[in-house]
């Protein structure tokens, strides 16, 4: 039998390795923070509410335009409907979780968060203590980090010196690799990067993440109508 | 520790606007009933939508960049998550300083 406490540590140490990325990014979204005229509890407040650190670095791009309410929906939505994409698949693994911690696990979900339930999913069913040790640890550094980033404001003048502006792909690459692994995989991400990658030259902002991943799923779709054509073999 | 309407108003809509997309996703998901394309077509989530992240991230910011990412690819095919962050960042930082 797998306890809860159990579960929840192996979330922990699966978040463990990727908390230099909430630690480095918090830093530099609370030193962006100010340096857009928000108040240290103002970027603290904002990072505990939205949680999603592209949406807030991308919105500050359009902070002070005369229609800043409008524009920071647009930065915040096309950066992050990649969520939508993501909630929509944890949610189909999450039907045994209470109303509570189904609410829970898709308001705080992170791109950690869900990429290695993702994994974890491949091998056994996902529970909501593994999903609250992966979560926990990274809103309290997210938070914290934000905080601290604000009050030291610009000390982290050159994140790119140090590389740390590159933890985010390493991460992401991290997540991709287990994927990219399986049989089908290859023509859908040859689709997805290769279309946001002409996306992103061609200019259509955070949108390329979304158009991107769009391809991606429609080879994917197409590989599927394919196989449902096929006779069945004699 | 002061707080302004206009950014209050502002993160109260990024705020929403995240948690729109979250729960969009969540709920309207909940309620759909899926052949086997829609099946494939969500099950390939996960891999286009990182891939889309990832790709362009590694591959339009310049050669130092395009060389850890690829780097970052080759340990990750044997080497945990830590080990490929770091590899990411040490390859960069090194490229950095050799081609720039």
């Amino acid at each position: 039998m797998t306890t809860a406490k159990q579960e929840f540590f192996d979330g922990f140490r699966l978040a463990l390795p990727i908390l230099v990325a909430p630690i480095s990014f918090s830093f530099i979204v609370g030193a962006a923070s100010v340096q857009q005229g928000l108040s240290p509890l103002e970027a603290t407040l904002m990072s505990a509410g939205v949680f999603a650190g592209g949406g807030q670095m991308l919105a500050f791009e359009v902070w002070h335009e005369p229609q800043a309410w409008l524009l920071v929906m647009l930065a915040a939505i096309s950066i992050n409907v990649r969520f939508a994409l993501q909630a929509a698949s944890v949610r189909r693994k999450i039907n045994h979780f209470s109303v509570l911690e189904r609410w829970l696990t898709i308001a705080t979900l992170t791109d950690p968060a869900w990429g290695m339930s993702e994994v974890r999913h491949l091998t056994r069913q996902v529970t909501f203590p593994f999903i609250a040790g992966i979560t926990v640890p990274i809103y309290l550094i997210w938070v914290l980090g934000t905080l601290v980033g604000a009050l030291l404001g610009n000390l982290i003048e050159d994140p790119a010196r140090y590389g740390l502006d590159f933890a985010f792909v390493g991460i992401f690459i991290a997540l991709a690799l287990p994927f990219w692994k399986r049989s089908g995989a290859v023509p859908v991400a040859l689709a997805s990067g290769s279309a946001a990658i002409a996306c992103k030259l061609a200019g259509f902002g955070a949108l390329y993440v979304f158009l991107g991943a769009m391809a991606g799923v429609l080879v994917a779709a197409f590989m599927a109508w394919r196989r449902t054509r096929q006779a069945p073999s004699p | 520790m002061t707080l302004d309407a206009h950014n209050m108003l502002l993160i109260l809509l990024v705020t929403l606007a995240t948690f729109a997309m979250r729960a969009g996703g969540a709920v309207i998901m909940a309620r759909v009933q899926l052949g086997p394309i829609a099946t494939a077509a969500f099950e390939a989530m996960p891999v286009a939508v990182l891939t889309a992240v990832a790709a362009p991230a590694a591959l339009t910011q310049g050669v130092p960049e395009a060389i850890a990412g690829a780097a970052a690819v080759i340990i990750g095919l044997r080497a945990p998550m830590a080990v490929v962050i770091f590899v990411a960042m040490a390859t960069v930082v090194a490229m950095r300083q050799l081609l720039g």
